[in-house]
């Protein structure tokens, strides 16, 4: 129904966009599991310590991820958008 | 003369005498050093060692209750449930500059016990005098309001878009607050707590702007203009002869032609429907979460640095002290508050510095010598705004403010010294007690002692 010559950019600059994201998230997982998970457990569930744990380092992480996002955009001029 | 003498010097001389070794060597005693040696290292190695000492007795008491409450972090938790949350209560210590020294006390010494109770925490702070009581009284009647159904809480308007996992009911959310506990620290903060909760359940809950209602109150004389308005037309004659009376005279007599002008007032709060309930204020509160009460004496000033001193050798009290009460939170065990937890921590107040008194005085000297200055300064504005005369160099460089902005500086600073003043007031007196208190607020107990008081 649209034109398909804009849409293909807008596609591309979203895949990217999510990949960035995907990327975040998954370094966010693969370091808070690290620090706040041990490798010994009893059960499926997490305990309240893991679980307290992981929501400050991800409340960290996302706050660290801004901060950053911020202050790329301001010195880069924001080459690559994305970033939660 | 040979050997008599290493018949005497025995096995090590004769074992090491042709090692090359310079034979005086072999011939020394142990000696003590010089008497001021050894005074020096005494009172070196004393003091060392009551520092090692007391540090090494604080990592025992900290490693003992950590211990007794990591059973508490091993428990499961559920994907759609919250970890148990408390919050935090601390405000400014008085005639302390730093407004944050009870926050980093609680860091310091409770906020370990939970986390290794695996109790999540929230931190308010008051960074000025009274202001841990505004925001306690804003909370509550926001509260009130939110049951009286007028305003909307905030889950349940981001519910309305997109319904998320977990209890987010109004009512779930007030259960867990229950349920989570406060911590309080220290008396100060116990004050401003009280009577923020005694000021947010009486009155009415309607939204009230605070800074114009006080506004209001405000006297103008010092903005008062005998000359009339600028000229902000094109022509620049003088508005009108008759009007310019000698300068001299007329401040504070006549309105001014100005009037009270005040800045653009914040906009105004969303209009609330009519209270189709009263708006009168409960006759009993509802339950409140169980509170946790820190002690915190802060020493400030040069009088107080032999506390300050001796606190440096005991870091273990006030470990054990906070230990203390962090085991108390974790583990949950309450009773009800009673009028003698009202002394909780009161020697603390023996300890604040005599400046604390003459606090409205200095008050109103600063609010003397600051209008001395604003006189001045509305003049120049005028001048300048007038154009009778050319700005000075030093004018140009840096402009002096004009007349919207010294009203403005001076709302704000008239504000504060009222917040400082009601601030003040609140933590001079003792403890608030509202009647309607009685059974309905409790404090955590250490389940070891069964209940001491502070």
């Amino acid at each position: 129904m649209s034109p398909g010559g804009v849409d293909h950019e807008k596609i591309e600059g979203a895949v990217i966009e999510l990949d960035m994201m995907t990327d975040v998230f998954n370094r966010m997982v693969a370091t808070c599991a690290s620090k706040c998970l041990s490798q010994r457990y009893a059960e499926g569930d997490l305990t309240k310590g893991e679980s307290v744990c992981i929501d400050r380092c991800v409340g960290k992480f996302i706050e660290a991820n801004k901060v950053i996002g911020e202050k790329l955009r301001e010195s880069g001029g924001g080459l690559n958008p994305g970033g939660i | 003369m040979n050997e008599p003498a290493s018949a005497q010097k025995g096995g090590l001389y004769s074992a090491l005498r042709f090692t090359g070794i310079p034979p005086s060597w072999l011939e020394k005693r142990p000696k003590l050093p010089s008497r001021n040696w050894l005074i020096f290292i005494g009172v070196v190695t004393s003091i060392a060692g009551l520092y090692v000492d007391d540090r090494r007795k604080c990592k025992k008491i900290r490693e003992e209750y950590t211990a007794k409450v990591r059973h508490l972090a091993e428990e499961t938790l559920g994907t759609q449930d919250w970890p148990r949350k408390v919050t935090v209560y601390s405000c400014r210590y008085p005639e302390d500059h730093d407004h944050e020294r009870s926050m980093v006390y609680f860091k310091r010494y409770v906020k370990p016990m939970l986390v290794a109770a695996a109790i999540d925490y929230d931190i308010i702070n008051g960074n000025q005098y009274g202001a841990l009581t505004g925001k306690v009284s804003d909370d509550i009647k926001k509260r009130r309001r939110e049951l009286a159904g007028l305003q909307k809480s905030h889950e349940e308007e981001l519910n309305s878009f997109i319904p998320l996992p977990g209890d987010r009911t109004p009512a779930g959310k007030a259960r867990r607050q229950l349920e989570g506990g406060t911590v309080i620290i220290g008396r100060h903060s116990l004050k401003e707590y009280l009577e923020g909760v005694s000021r947010g359940w009486s009155g009415s809950a309607k939204v009230v702007d605070q800074e114009e209602a006080f506004a209001e109150t405000l006297s103008d004389d010092v903005f008062d203009d005998p000359l009339g308005p600028p000229p902000t037309q094109e022509s620049r004659t003088p508005p009108g002869g008759s009007l310019l009376p000698p300068p001299e005279l007329s401040r504070g007599s006549a309105n001014g032609l100005f009037g009270p002008i005040r800045q653009a007032p914040p906009p105004p709060p969303p209009k609330m429907p009519t209270f189709h309930m009263s708006d009168d204020p409960p006759a009993t509160l509802p339950p409140q979460s169980p509170i946790g009460l820190v002690p915190f004496t802060n020493h400030l000033g040069f009088l107080q640095v032999p506390y300050m001193i001796y606190d440096f050798f005991t870091e273990r009290h006030r470990v054990l002290a906070g230990c203390k009460a962090g085991y108390a939170i974790a583990m949950g065990q309450t009773r009800p508050m009673t009028k003698k937890d009202l002394d909780f921590d009161i020697q603390s107040e023996g300890f604040i510095k005599g400046s604390w008194n003459k606090l409205p005085k200095r008050i109103k000297e600063s609010k003397e010598s600051y209008y001395k200055d604003l006189t001045k300064d509305v003049k120049i504005a005028r001048e300048l705004a007038y154009g009778e005369r050319e700005p000075t160099r030093a004018e140009r460089s840096h402009p002096p403010k004009t007349e919207v902005e010294l009203r403005t500086q001076r709302l704000k600073k008239e504000l504060k010294w009222k917040e400082d003043l009601e601030g003040w007031e609140v933590l001079r007196g003792d403890v608030c007690w509202d009647e309607r208190f009685e059974g309905v607020l409790s404090v955590f107990v250490d389940p070891q002692e069964h209940g001491h008081s502070f």
